[in-house]
């Protein structure tokens, strides 16, 4: 035989041997859990999750229902295949049937399909309605308030605390989850009586709200509504703080990150502004104090927006388990319908008919520097509350 | 045999077959990919990436062209994939044959348009047409989804006759169905690469002037050459669409693109399987890595400045000079891959 | 649309081009002169951006912080420019531009990471420079003072670095010394030199920019992507090499971005591409290139 077929024929064996041992490892008692997050880039939060992690398996002493727990983060790369892929890859390698969703909404709405079909549950708080509207199925739950709830939350107590302010603009990122925003804002402006006197639409992760502003100005708006999220949220507030908008319109960012954001866009630009969000570690609610206390005893800093949720989403995965008395997930997914807790940000249940979860949203204003009494002391609580789809108005048919 | 039209040939003249030994390894090493990975899903993706590596080197390495837009053409495959599986159910292999069609024409178009170019002029404008391409499949969500892709797409089985059908469902089933496409047209590409057609592409990488000398039209080798790539991109990208059971943007956008070209410059351009090393380093490396620590995309950044300081010829170029050193006497004689 | 808010976009557009002229004459200079495609441009622009942080932290909340910044980061991208030109680049000169590629695209990957490892995840920001701090009204409309600052220091920069080149026994050096180098070799000066020299002064612009622009829009990890794709299409647009190019390029980009986000925001990025097409089959070398 020639020489270079006697090394194939020698390598084929040795990576055949090698195959026949490297196999699935045996199925163990344990319980695993995946979470998903961005390592790098723009929308990096892996961060957040891996203390998010370190805090729930601490508290849970590593176990759930008395089985261990292994936990897997994986770098979704903020990209749907790459997420959807690895999700299966778990679902079908590891075993893994519990989820913590991503951060973006096209990452989320690809997991979920793998989820459902894998039958693995998916806590998500990704913006889009789809998630548990008409892509919704029994094995998908949303902790956040979705777009609906948010803009319920924000823009209807801004126009009752400011009656005489009747022109708004707005300002969306040209995205699923953006033109959802803006639709549902529109709907409240109709029923309010608002004037929408201007919309731009932006590409996500644009750089330059400048011209937004010139024309939110030149259509002499009393509120300019930002729709947007992430990074372009900071870029639009800090810029509408360089161009002295503040001064002449309230703003209202509708859906931000909390501390992660207002750290970013800076106190002399975020003062003054209006910011909504799903989390906020300075309310008296008893789920918040205990769970802040505790953040900061093993952090020394107040949780974010993002680890909370990644925190309350663990929590809800592994009191469903508790609850069902089994990692079947059907079980879980019938017991998690109606659990009622005191979450970390109040009193929160889960609807049956849609797995939308009745927590609180915060409506928040930012500080101006001298009144902050430390560094994380960046806003004021303006109100606070929870608007879901009653099930007449959700395009949610689960069956 | 003489009669052939494109006759395979190795470098020394002699005739060689439609399966020589390098497809025999490669084919070898690709399916044993499954076994050997402890991933399930992780196989089909090199192969489809790797599929598409080396359609694009069909660019790069042979004709010399850096095109920066083959997510045009991968995109435009898996679309029109994920489009028509969504409204008909046609057979996958009718599918992935008009996923090809369609990104073939689209590569006739923006090689017409940008050929003509040289140097940074032609690969801005290969991105440009890119560009392009992602815009309006951003734009026109009613037919692609937008930013959300196209969800929910069923894999149909192979039906092979009627009533009779090899399922796809599994992981190890679509693996092999891949895989047994992977080598159909790498044997193809290898057969248009080593005939007349595919050293006229070489030479004009060499030195064009020279071949336009020889009477040869150099604009319509490329195009023809932007053809292929664009055919067996697209095929690429249709696969894509049967693997993830979706369409996401990123198949369309510059920096699926730029991994086509990254992965063939590390796998080493100079060689038809160059970029499948390429391909399954970057990815198997990135599947692990990013399971040890999140910043892993520091260690993927210092391969790829090692393989440039130490190893020019890409990995295909490593691997041959260790087969060289440890068969040198017995080697039959260098034929160009 | 009245004619405020046109000269308003009009100068925001411009604002805008500043950051990319000086970005892309960094580029320019090195692609044109020294025929190295760098993919870690602009992340030496996000480098310079972070060091300008660094830099006005540590000082620390004087009104002077900003302005020691802006002069201090732009030579430390410059010395780590420097330092890269040495160890990896200087054996690139004679390769080809696929193993450029791949060297560079690897080296801002890890100077992502490293960005990160350093500074954390969160964006970093400083306050505007309270000299700077106010707007100037143009009628119903505001510009910010620091913009129009931009606008001035970089024209005053570039006119600076092109009587440098121009007009200078050192610019003639390196002019001569990016046609024919071996002749400079010849004549007795150290081109190693005069090479690590241009390339730091390329990547120090980049760093300027980003220390300017570190007010305006802050520091992320990723800014330098961005301004990467947008920087080769200026370079593409003005002509490679071209000093005057890569301003006119710069100007047009940000022009066009500008102005497309008065009327049609989402087609902003595409319309940059394609005016960058329509400048390409017009004149096949760019606005002001000749190669």
């Amino acid at each position: 035989m020639k020489p270079g077929g006697s090394f194939l024929l020698a390598l084929l064996s040795i990576v055949l041997v090698i195959s026949f041992f490297a196999g699935p490892s045996a199925a163990q008692e344990k319980v695993t859990m995946a979470g998903m997050a961005t390592f790098g880039g723009a929308y990096v939060g892996v961060d957040e999750i891996n203390r998010a992690k370190d805090f729930f398996l601490n508290e849970m002493g590593g176990k759930v229902f008395n089985k261990p727990i292994e936990f897997i983060i994986i770098d979704d790369e903020g990209k749907p295949a790459v997420g959807a892929r690895k999700v299966r890859e778990l679902a079908e390698s590891k075993g893994a049937r519990f989820f913590d969703g991503p951060a973006s909404s096209a990452v989320g709405m690809a997991v979920s399909q793998v989820a459902k079909e894998t039958k693995s549950i998916l806590i998500g708080s990704f913006g889009a309605d789809d998630f548990t509207g008409s892509q919704c199925h029994r094995y998908a739950f949303r902790w956040g308030l979705s777009a609906y709830g948010a803009i319920q939350q924000t823009i209807i107590p801004l126009i009752k605390k400011f009656p005489a302010a009747k022109r708004w603009y707005t300002i969306t990122p040209d995205y699923i989850f953006g033109h959802s925003l803006l639709n549902n804002a529109k709907e409240v402006f109709n029923k309010y009586g608002i004037e929408h006197v201007g919309n731009d639409m932006h590409p996500i992760g644009q750089t330059e709200y400048s011209s937004f502003f010139n024309k939110a100005m030149a259509a002499k708006a009393d509120v300019v509504v930002f729709l947007n999220f992430g990074k372009d949220t900071v870029n639009s507030i800090k810029q509408a703080g360089n161009f002295g908008l503040a001064k002449k319109a309230k703003l209202l960012a509708v859906w931000t990150q909390g501390t992660q954001d207002l750290v970013e866009i800076g106190p002399e630009a975020a003062e003054g502004v209006y910011l909504g969000c799903q989390f906020w570690h300075n309310v008296d609610f008893p789920g918040t104090r205990a769970f802040v206390k505790a953040w900061q005893d093993k952090y020394n800093v107040p949780p974010s927006y993002p680890e909370a949720m990644h925190v309350e989403q663990f929590r809800m995965m592994a009191m469903g388990i508790e609850k069902a008395k089994s990692l079947n997930t059907d079980a879980v997914s019938k017991a998690m319908e109606g659990m009622k807790w005191d979450g970390v940000t109040g009193e929160t249940s889960i609807q049956s008919f849609n797995h939308e979860t009745r927590k609180n949203y915060f409506l928040l204003q930012g500080k101006p520097k001298k009144e902050m009494k430390d560094p994380h002391d960046m806003a004021s609580v303006v109100s606070f509350g929870s608007s879901l789809k009653t099930q007449a108005e959700s395009a949610c048919k689960m069956q | 045999m003489n009669g052939s039209k494109f006759p395979i040939h190795d470098a020394l003249g002699r005739k060689t077959g439609l399966i020589d030994r390098h497809i025999l390894i490669v084919s070898g090493l690709s399916l044993l990919l499954y076994f050997i990975l402890p991933f399930r899903t992780l196989p089909t993706e090199i192969l489809v990436f790797a599929l598409g590596a080396v359609s694009f080197n069909i660019l790069l390495g042979y004709t010399g062209l850096l095109s920066f837009g083959q997510g045009a053409f991968f995109g435009s495959g898996a679309y029109t994939a994920g489009l028509l599986l969504i409204h008909f159910h046609w057979h996958p292999l009718l599918i992935l044959l008009l996923s090809a069609f369609l990104a073939a024409s689209i590569a006739a178009v923006i090689g017409f348009l940008s050929i003509r170019q040289v140097g940074i002029y032609f690969v801005m404008l290969t991105l440009a047409f890119n560009q392009l391409v992602y815009f309006i499949v951003y734009q026109w969500k009613s037919l692609t989804g937008g930013d959300d892709g196209l969800l929910n797409i069923a894999r149909p089985d192979l039906s092979v006759l009627p009533g009779l059908a090899v399922p796809l469902q599994t992981n190890f089933q679509f693996f092999i169905f891949v895989w047994a496409i992977f080598i159909v047209v790498l044997v193809v590409i290898r057969r248009i690469t080593d005939s007349p057609f595919g050293r006229i592409l070489v030479a004009i990488r060499e030195n064009p002037d020279r071949g336009r000398a020889v009477g040869y039209n150099i604009f319509h080798y490329k195009l023809l050459a932007f053809i292929i790539s664009g055919f067996f991109t697209g095929l690429a990208g249709g696969l894509y669409t049967l693997f993830l059971k979706m369409v996401p943007i990123t198949a369309v956008d510059i920096i699926t693109s730029s991994d086509f070209v990254i992965m063939s410059l590390v796998g080493g351009t100079r060689s038809l399987y160059g970029p499948i090393l390429g391909a399954a380093i970057i990815k198997i490396a990135s599947e692990f890595l990013s399971q040890i620590w999140s910043r892993w995309m520091i260690v993927l950044g210092l391969i790829f400045v090692s393989f440039v300081l130490f190893m020019r010829g890409g990995l295909w170029g490593l691997l041959l000079n260790l087969h060289k050193k440890l068969f040198a006497p017995k080697m039959e004689g260098e034929g160009r891959l | 649309m009245n004619a405020g808010l046109i000269l308003v976009q009009l100068l925001n557009g411009i604002t805008l081009g500043a950051i990319y002229v000086l970005v892309a004459v960094g580029l320019t200079i090195v692609f044109g002169m020294l025929n190295i495609i760098n993919f870690a441009h602009g992340s030496l622009y996000a480098l310079g951006a972070y060091f300008a942080f660094m830099v006005a932290t540590v000082i620390g909340e004087s009104s002077g912080s900003f302005w020691a910044a802006a002069v201090v980061a732009p030579v430390l991208t410059g010395i780590f420019g420097a330092i890269i030109e040495i160890t990896l680049l200087r054996r690139m000169y004679h390769e080809l531009h696929e193993y450029q590629i791949l060297l560079t695209f690897g080296v801002a990957m890890v100077l992502q990471e490293i960005i990160i490892l350093v500074w954390g995840t969160y964006g970093k920001s400083i306050p505007m420079p309270s000299q700077l701090d106010g707007v100037i009204h143009l009628g119903l409309f505001t510009f910010p003072t620091y913009r129009i600052f931009l606008i001035l220091f970089t024209a005053v920069t570039c006119l600076g670095l092109w009587l440098m080149i121009e007009k200078t026994k050192y610019g003639s050096i390196i002019r001569a010394g990016t046609e024919n180098r071996n002749m400079v070799s010849c004549l007795g000066i150290d081109i190693n030199k005069v090479f690590t020299v241009i390339f730091a002064l390329g990547v120090g612009m980049a760093g300027l920019a980003g220390a300017l622009s570190l007010p305006m829009r802050g520091a992320q990890s990723a800014m330098g992507d961005s301004i990467m794709l947008l920087c080769f299409v200026t370079i593409t647009i003005g002509g490679l090499g071209s000093f005057t190019g890569a301003i006119l390029g710069g100007l047009i980009v940000g022009i066009v971005e500008s102005m497309m986000a008065l009327v049609w925001p989402q087609g902003g990025m595409i319309s940059i591409f394609a005016a960058m097409a329509l400048v390409i089959l017009v004149k096949p070398t760019g606005l002001m290139g000749l190669k």
